[in-house]
């Protein structure tokens, strides 16, 4: 079977994408799917991962299931697929009318790709329904949630563990993610139950990002850095930050500098998260100032900067953040501006929602008297992510355990934090130790590595010359015509 | 009109009888007994349900800055009433052309279909097949897909931009007006404005152009359905109101109409019993045949109104006080009914939206 798998690869990829060859990393997995091997890939964002999900089932037949964390992700995917000529596709998810969602389960077997979430997946009645499918294999997309996510913030990634264990002899399982350490990867494997799993990892690094590191004192030091480095050079971009409020502050001041620029962040309404981010794939806007609310599934290929504001709360999570820039594979730069109070605020950020050990004895006890765990968790004033994920730990570990493992879930976080600040706070090249994090070393030095080893920015940044200016309102003729593409 | 006035104008009409929060509730199309007994009498159909995601910090800040103006003041018991300024501010404002009862938010599943459509022809006719729809609903996608192999079907872009120009001038909607309507509008490479970027280019308050947006779509709309054309008519199907009731007061109503009762229809519904009274009172309001004496005794309901009249007051607090032997739930049905039968003088004239209620504060 091998044999034969290797020869009809290509021609595999051929019949189904049209392509004659498969990009670096893919093969391999593709390959250990179809063997039957429950799988964790590694890739770099921009490798191609969706193709080794979505090719195997070519030569297996059946449904692949695949989990996947955001429904904005989903529903890019889903209609990546549609757009390549799949008609058999379907999500099922929280954004669906009952009417849509009865719909999608009358017709399950019916498709090849079948896209869910965590939470959907765990409900009895859809799970019963998924049980019954001939599942080809099953695919943890982003995988390094279940270890970013999973444990405080939404549970139910980790309740796929029962969910898996409760299939009985199951299809293979194929872990998809850009960034991954030892325990990111340990996590996936435990928590989604697999034996004798292949490991294909591609380190994390991406030549083409050139890495700085700004100390600054204090935030206004950081915003004059900001505003200063912007008008003298152009994007596109990304600066990160913490805060809504944050990001609508440094909006305005560099709109008041004529650059074209506006604000992402999960309190605005969706129809506007929609047409900035359109905007930005446009080129119609040159700058975003985000919270960590954008990013996933925006595919701008000529991003060539991407600011942190702020400290990230992880290493993984600003490898993932810093990745968005350079996909076509065009020199980049990232820029991380630290100063000292980063931490506190980060580690403020992070924990701020996990409930304290005090808080599962005090919630444990509750129940064990008989109350409803919505009041408890009422009475403890708990957010309700917090309180799912107490009841997670409360029912799989009992009051003691649960507490103590809000403990090392807390310890293991300003673990996470306190790397980065030494990371931030650290000499050398600036690339070998944020891949260090990962265990891995850069396989090249890059011309333009790092602040560090130096590099030459206006050597691939564009200086801005220009100044844009805020034009007013188009007639509203003008404006229907323009848009049909009618008129003179 | 902004934001601030139509609160004015809301407010006029309940002028001394209802507190803040009753113009809240009001906008946001709150589906309780109270607010839509509010909403028949005051003639308040207008601004219900104009604003279904209202935030309270939005609406207490033009609560504040009305306060701040010396349009309206509250009583001791949180009553608010407009002052004389308040009063010449509103007899000033221009007619208001919102139907919120008709269309209940609806109409943004109208206008995201357009976008929608326009969108998508723009890409198409560019050759563009590859695009990032600016509505994530699978509803919306699914209806404008489905247009795609029907009306839209072989229709040049050029005759979709007659039709939408065509009907935008029947509206008779000034100029700038409509420029600011459209420009939320995308296309291949013009991507449409948030509600900031409107702002900073036209000077108008976040606030007040989604507002504005709302009673511009149900000026269109209205337009529509008075003049159908096809596309137009299609992107609005279904966005009107037919039945008055909601689906649960309608289930309810049913289960009524078949002979259960009160107690039966809450348990085979699993509903609360305040819940089941709540639909009633909305049949209550809808249905003139509506059995008010299988609920109060003819004596009493006539006694509740001519105490009503004789104060001249909607309030529950100081009609249950004179009726002590009344529930609060057979006085909501009186009052629901009040105005439907007789004493229509009393009443605002809900033909003529802009004129506020006469009610006084004779407490
Ligand atoms: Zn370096």
């Amino acid at each position: 079977m091998n044999e034969m798998i290797q020869q009809d690869l290509t021609a595999l990829l051929k019949r189904v994408t049209g392509f004659d060859a498969f990009r670096e990393g893919q093969e391999e997995v593709v390959r250990s799917v179809i063997n039957g091997h429950d799988t964790i890939a590694v890739l770099p964002t921009g490798a191609g991962k969706s193709l080794c999900y979505q090719l195997p089932v070519h030569a297996m037949g059946g449904t692949v299931l695949i989990v996947s964390p955001l429904l904005s992700l989903m529903e890019d995917q889903v209609a990546q697929l549609k757009m390549n000529g799949e008609k058999r596709v379907a999500a099922l998810n929280s954004f669906l009318a009952p009417k849509e969602r009865s719909a999608v389960l009358a017709n399950l077997g019916k498709y090849r790709y079948l896209f869910t979430s965590p939470e959907m997946l765990v409900q009895p009645h859809i799970s019963d329904r998924i049980k019954q499918l001939e599942l080809a294999y099953i695919v943890a997309d982003e995988a390094h949630c279940i270890s970013q996510w999973g444990f405080d913030f939404r549970p139910d990634y980790l309740r796929m563990r029962e969910w898996l264990g409760s299939l009985g002899e199951r299809p293979p399982v194929l872990a998809l993610t850009a960034t991954a350490s030892e325990k990111a990867i340990q996590d996936i494997a435990d928590y989604l139950l697999m034996k004798q799993q292949k490991l294909f990892i591609h380190p994390p690094d991406r030549p083409n990002i050139a890495m700085e590191l700004v100390r600054q004192e204090s935030r206004e030091e950081k915003t004059k850095w900001i505003l200063n480095a912007l008008t003298g050079w152009k994007g596109p971009g990304i600066i990160y930050v913490q805060s809504r409020k944050r990001a609508e502050e440094l909006a305005e001041l560099l709109r008041l500098r004529n650059i074209r620029v506006a604000a992402f962040h999960a309190g605005m309404e969706g129809e506007d998260r929609i047409l900035v981010q359109q905007q930005f794939l446009t080129g119609e806007l040159e700058w975003i100032c985000a919270t960590n609310a954008f990013g996933m599934g925006i595919n701008k290929p000529d991003i060539r900067w991407i600011i942190h504001d702020q400290l990230p709360p992880s290493a993984a999570q600003y490898i993932q953040e810093i990745g968005r820039a350079g996909r076509d594979g065009g020199q980049s730069l990232a820029t991380l501006l630290y100063t000292e109070t980063d931490a506190d605020k980060a580690a403020f950020i992070a924990l701020d929602d996990l409930p304290e050990p005090e808080t599962v004895r005090f919630i444990g006890k509750c129940i064990s008297e008989g109350m409803e765990l919505k009041e408890a968790g009422d009475r403890a004033g708990l957010s309700d992510t917090a309180l799912r994920v107490v009841s997670y730990w409360l029912g799989r570990l009992g009051t003691d355990k649960a507490a103590i493992q809000m403990e090392e879930l807390a310890a293991g976080k300003r673990k996470e934090i306190f790397s980065m600040v030494r990371f931030a706070e650290g000499g050398g090249c600036i690339r070998s130790r944020i891949l260090a994090l990962f265990g891995y070393a850069p396989a090249t030095r890059p011309v333009h590595c790092c602040s560090d080893c130096g590099f030459v920015a206006d050597q691939f940044l564009s200086a801005r010359t220009t100044v844009d200016n805020a034009s007013g309102l188009l007639g509203w003729k003008e404006r229907i015509d323009g848009l049909l593409g009618v008129g003179e | 009109m902004s934001f601030d006035d139509i609160l004015l104008n809301i407010i006029s009409r309940l002028d001394g009888e209802r507190y803040k929060h009753a113009a809240f509730h009001l906008m946001k199309g709150k589906r309780s007994g109270q607010t839509l007994q509010d909403t028949e009498y005051y003639g308040l159909h207008p601004f219900f349900g104009m604003l279904p995601s209202l935030h309270a910090m939005d609406f207490d800040r033009a609560y504040r800055s009305l306060l701040d103006s010396g349009f309206i003041e509250e009583k001791e018991d949180r009553s608010v009433f407009l002052t004389p300024s308040g009063r010449g501010r509103a007899s000033e404002l221009s007619p208001v052309r919102l139907n919120g009862w008709a269309y209940r938010g609806m109409e943004k599943v109208f206008f995201a279909r357009l976008a929608l459509t326009v969108q998508t022809v723009s890409h198409l006719s560019a050759g563009d097949k590859t695009f990032m729809p600016v509505s994530a609903d699978p509803a919306v996608q699914r209806d404008v897909r489905r247009l795609f192999s029907s009306v839209l079907k072989g229709i040049k872009p050029k005759d979709i931009a007659f039709e939408i120009r065509s009907s935008l001038e029947t509206t008779g909607m000034e100029e700038a007006r409509l420029a600011r309507l459209v420009a939320r509008l995308t296309g291949k490479g013009m991507s449409g404005m948030t509600w900031r970027q409107l702002s900073e280019v036209t000077g108008m308050t976040e606030m007040d152009l989604k507002v504005e947006c709302v009673e511009s779509l149900h000026i269109w709309l209205d337009t529509i359905f008075a003049h159908p054309s096809p596309l137009l008519s299609e992107l609005a199907k279904g966005v009107r109101t037919s039945s008055p009731l909601t689906g649960s007061a309608e289930k309810t109503a049913e289960l009524y109409r078949a002979g259960m009762t009160m107690p039966e229809i809450a348990t085979r519904r699993n509903l609360r019993m305040s819940t089941i009274e709540d639909h009633f009172v909305e049949i209550a309001i809808n249905d003139s045949d509506f059995p008010l004496h299988h609920f109060a005794a003819d004596e009493e309901v006539k006694a509740v109104r001519q105490e009503a009249d004789r104060l001249s007051t909607r309030k529950l607090s100081v009609l249950k006080k004179a009726f002590p032997e009344l529930s609060y739930f057979q006085l909501r049905l009186i009052l629901a009914r009040l105005g439907k039968e007789g004493n229509e003088s009393e009443r605002d004239d809900s033909a003529r939206p802009d004129r506020p209620a006469q009610t006084g504060n004779r407490i």
